[in-house]
C-alpha cells in the first residue's frame, strides 16, 4: 500500500451534483476517508448511494457513464487509487482467470507485478476473505455468496489505498456476513481507508466510525450510526435493517409446519461432475406455507430449486408438487407447477416491456393474450409495478428487475413458487411488496424463499428449513 | 476437454499451425495443401481433439467447396464434362478449381483449429504477454477465442429462463423456428449487456489497454520446445521466400495448393 500519514484522506470527494443519463442522482456530498477509517453509506434504493460510491472509486464518468460536477480526489495516489466491489456478484468476473486462484491475480496482472509478489497477494487476499478453499474453483460453478467473497478477494488483491465495497452482504449467509465484517475490520486496522454502502444497518453499527445517510440524491444525516440510529428510529425502519423487522408471530420460526405437503421432496441426489452438492435431501413444504430456506453460502440451496425446475438433473430421489410426479417432466412442463424466479434475475428477463415481460408466461401456457394480460397486470399489482407496464425491463433498476421476475412467475399461475434471494439490495419497502407476493401464493399453493435474511424470513415466511452444507 | 496438446507452450503448437498455413497456402502445388491438411488431421488425432478439428475443417471446407462448385454449373463441352446433372455440368478444371481453394482452407482451418480445440485462450495470452503482448490485444484474443462458447452459454442462459415460463423448445420445426426467434433479440441484448459489464469489472481491476501484464504462474517453456519453435518460424520463413522468389521468376512453382 502507498505510505500515508492518517492526515491524508484516501478519498477526498466534493460534489455539487451527479448526472446519470442526463438525470440528477446526486446533490451536494461532501466526504473525506482516512486510512484505518470505514465510513458507511445507507439508503433506501434509488437514494444515490450506488452513484455515490462509483464517483468515490474514480469509475463514473470513465468506466460508468455520468456527469460529476465537483472532485474526486484520491491524496494517496496509488495504481488504481481505489479498488471496487459491486452489489452483484455475477457481473464481476473479468474472464481473464479460468480459475478463482487466477481471477484473484487479474488485478496484480494489471500492475505488471512480478509472480511471487502477485502470488503473495492472491494468497493473502483470499485468506482475509476467507475465500482459499474456493482457490482452484471455476468461479462459474460458485454460488452468489462464494461468488462475492471472490470479488471482495480480488479487490483486496489490488492493494489500494481506498476499497469501496457496494451491499457486499446481501448475498451472504449470516456467518459469511460476521467473517466479512471482521475481515473489512481487520483491512482497517491495516490502515486501509473503507467506503461501506450497506442496507443492513446492524453491519454499519457494529464497523463504521460514521455513517452518511441519503435520501433521494441528497445527504439526509451523518454522524456515529449508533447515534443515528437511537436519535431517529424511522430512519432504521425506512432502511430495512434487522432492527425495524418486527415479527409478524414469532421470532424464531418452526422448522417445520403441519399440513399436507404441496413440495415433497425426498432423497434427492445433485452433483456437478464429482462435485456433490444434495445427498439424500427430503424437504417439505406444506400448502399454503412460505416457507424460507437457509444455509451456508454453498450448501446447495440455489442448486436445489433449479433441480426442483428440472434445469440440473438429479442422480437420485423424487419430486412431487401437489402430488405430480416432476422428475421425468422437461423444464417447460414444470413450468405449470412451478415458478422460479432466479438469484439474478436481470438474466431472466428477456421481453420489451415490462406487461409483455410478466404476460410471457402465460401466453406460452396457452392464455390468450387478454387473458394473459389480465394476470400479467393483477401480479404487477400485486409487486407494486402496475404503473411501469410500458417500461423496458432492461430499464429498471435490478431490485425492480427482481418484483419483476416474481410477477412474472406469478402470472402464470404456478402451485409453487420458489424465490432465490429476493431480498438482495431491497429496502423496507421492497421487501414488503415481496411479502405481498408470499401472501398472494399462500392461497394458490405454496412458496419457498431462498434467503439468508433472517429478518425478512422471520416477518413473512411460516416455517424454515437449513440444507446443510453437503461438502465444504 | 483440451488433449495434450494444452501441455505444451501455446507458442509451439501456435508456431506449427502457421508453418502449416503457410505451407499450405504458398508451399509447392500440388501436394503441399494435402499433406498440411493430413498433418493437421494426423496431430489433432494423436492430441486427442480430432473430434473437434475435423468438425470445424468440414464446417468450413465443404460449404466453401460447394459453393465454388455451384458457381461453376455450366454448360461444358461434351468431352471436358465429369459430371453432368442434366442441361447443366462440371468440367475437370471446375472441380481442380473448387479443390484448390477448399483444401488449402481445409488445412488452415485444421492448424488453427489446434489452437482453438487444444489451447485455453488464457494460457495461450499468458504465453503471449510473456512476449510482449500489449494488454488489449491479450483481451481481444481471449475475447475472440471465448466467443463462441459465451454466446452458446448465454443462450442456454435465457433458453433456461424461457423453459422455466413453459416455453417449449422440442417438437416440430415450428416450435424450433419460434424458440429460436424468442431466443435471438435476448440473446444479442445480452452480450452487448455482458460485454460492458466485463468492460467494468476490467476497468475495476485496474485493466490498462496499452499496459503490459504479468502472469501469476509464467508458462513453462522447455529447451527442446524453444529449439523446436525455432526451427518452425525458419521453416516458415524459408517457404514465403521461396513462395517471393518464384513469384518474382514468372510463376514458377505453382505454389497455391492442389
Amino acid at each position: 500500500m502507498v505510505g500515508s500519514t492518517n492526515d491524508t484522506p484516501a478519498l477526498a470527494l466534493r460534489l455539487a451534483r451527479v448526472e446519470v443519463g442526463g438525470v440528477t442522482a446526486l446533490g451536494p456530498v461532501r466526504l473525506d476517508v482516512r486510512p484505518g477509517e470505514i465510513v458507511g453509506v445507507a439508503g433506501h434504493v434509488g437514494a444515490g448511494k450506488t452513484t455515490l460510491a462509483l464517483a468515490a472509486a474514480g469509475l463514473l464518468g470513465r468506466a460508468v457513464p455520468g456527469r460529476i460536477d465537483g472532485e474526486v480526489h484520491h491524496p494517496l495516489g496509488g495504481v488504481p487509487p481505489a479498488s471496487y466491489v459491486f452489489a452483484n456478484p455475477w457481473t464481476q468476473l473479468t474472464e481473464l482467470g479460468g480459475t478463482v486462484e487466477e481471477e484473484v491475480a487479474v488485478g496484480p496482472e494489471n500492475q505488471g507485478l512480478p509472480p511471487a509478489t502477485i502470488r503473495e497477494r492472491v494468497d493473502a487476499a483470499l485468506a482475509l476473505a476467507d475465500a482459499a478453499h474456493l482457490a482452484p474453483r471455476e468461479p462459474r460453478t460458485l454460488s452468489g455468496g462464494e461468488l462475492q467473497r471472490v470479488a471482495l478477494a480480488s479487490a483486496l488483491a489490488l492493494d489500494a489505498p481506498l476499497v469501496v465495497l457496494d451491499e457486499p452482504t446481501a448475498q451472504l449467509d449470516p456467518d459469511a456476513t460476521r467473517e466479512l465484517v471482521a475481515a473489512l475490520g481487520a483491512l482497517a486496522a491495516r490502515g486501509v481507508a473503507v467506503l461501506l454502502v450497506e442496507q443492513n444497518l446492524d453491519v454499519l453499527a457494529s464497523l463504521a466510525s460514521r455513517v452518511v445517510v441519503l435520501a433521494d440524491g441528497a445527504v439526509l444525516a451523518e454522524g456515529d450510526p449508533r447515534a443515528l440510529l437511537e436519535r431517529w428510529p424511522p430512519l432504521d425502519a425506512r432502511l430495512g435493517s434487522v432492527a425495524a423487522a418486527e415479527p409478524r408471530g414469532t421470532t424464531a420460526l418452526p422448522a417445520r409446519a403441519a399440513g399436507a405437503p404441496l413440495l415433497d421432496v425426498e432423497k434427492l441426489d445433485v452433483a456437478y461432475g464429482e462435485h456433490v452438492v444434495l445427498r439424500e435431501l427430503s424437504i417439505r413444504v406444506p400448502r399454503g406455507a412460505a416457507c424460507a430456506w437457509l444455509g451456508r453460502n454453498g450448501a446447495g440451496k440455489s442448486t436445489l430449486a433449479r433441480a426442483i425446475m428440472g434445469l440440473v438433473p438429479a442422480r437420485g430421489g423424487t419430486i412431487r408438487v401437489d402430488g405430480t410426479r416432476l422428475d421425468a417432466l422437461p423444464v417447460e412442463r414444470r413450468a405449470r407447477h412451478v415458478g422460479l424466479v432466479f438469484q439474478d434475475p436481470g438474466r431472466q428477463l428477456f421481453s420489451r416491456t415490462v406487461l409483455e415481460e410478466a404476460a410471457f408466461g402465460p401466453r406460452v401456457l396457452g392464455a390468450r393474450r387478454a387473458d394473459a394480460e389480465r394476470r400479467a397486470r393483477e401480479a404487477l399489482d400485486v409487486v407494486g409495478l402496475g404503473d411501469l407496464e410500458r417500461d423496458h425491463p432492461g430499464d429498471l433498476a435490478p431490485q425492480l428487475q427482481r418484483r419483476l421476475a416474481i410477477a412474472a412467475a406469478l402470472a402464470s399461475g404456478p402451485r409453487l413458487l420458489i424465490l432465490d434471494e429476493p431480498t438482495a439490495g431491497q429496502d423496507a419497502a421492497g421487501k414488503a411488496w415481496i411479502g405481498r407476493a408470499l401472501d398472494a401464493q399462500r392461497e394458490r399453493g405454496a412458496s419457498a424463499v431462498i434467503t439468508h435474511d433472517r429478518s425478512f424470513a422471520r416477518r413473512y415466511c411460516d416455517m424454515a428449513e437449513t440444507i446443510p452444507l453437503t461438502s465444504p | 476437454m483440451r488433449g495434450s496438446l494444452d501441455r505444451w507452450n501455446p507458442r509451439t503448437p501456435l508456431a506449427a499451425a502457421l508453418f502449416l498455413v503457410a505451407a499450405s497456402y504458398a508451399g509447392p502445388a500440388p501436394w503441399s495443401a494435402p499433406a498440411a491438411l493430413a498433418v493437421a488431421l494426423g496431430v489433432a488425432a494423436a492430441t486427442g481433439i480430432g473430434r473437434r478439428v475435423a468438425t470445424l475443417v468440414l464446417a468450413v471446407a465443404v460449404p466453401t467447396a460447394v459453393l465454388l462448385l455451384v458457381m461453376h454449373l455450366h454448360a461444358p463441352s461434351p468431352g471436358a464434362s465429369i459430371v453432368r446433372p442434366g442441361a447443366v455440368g462440371l468440367d475437370r478444371a471446375a472441380v481442380l478449381d473448387a479443390l484448390g481453394v477448399a483444401i488449402p482452407l481445409a488445412a488452415a482451418v485444421g492448424a488453427l483449429g489446434w489452437i482453438v480445440a487444444g489451447v485455453a485462450p488464457r494460457r495461450l495470452t499468458r504465453a503471449l504477454a510473456e512476449r510482449g503482448l500489449p494488454a488489449w490485444a491479450a483481451y481481444v484474443l481471449v475475447a475472440s477465442l471465448e466467443a463462441v462458447p459465451e454466446a452458446r452459454r448465454r443462450a442456454r442462459e435465457v433458453l433456461d429462463a424461457q423453459r422455466c415460463r413453459g416455453l417449449g423448445v422440442g417438437g416440430g420445426p415450428l416450435s424450433r423456428v419460434r424458440a429460436l426467434i424468442s431466443l435471438a433479440g435476448p440473446l444479442v441484448v445480452s452480450l452487448v449487456t455482458e460485454s460492458e459489464e466485463r468492460a467494468l469489472a476490467l476497468d475495476a481491476r485496474g485493466f490498462e489497454p496499452g499496459g503490459r501484464r504479468t502472469a501469476l504462474t509464467p508458462v513453462p517453456d522447455r529447451r527442446g520446445e524453444r529449439t523446436a519453435r525455432a526451427a518452425l518460424w525458419l521453416a516458415t520463413a524459408l517457404i514465403l521466400a521461396w513462395r517471393l522468389v518464384a513469384a518474382w521468376r514468372g510463376g514458377g512453382g505453382g505454389g497455391g495448393g492442389a
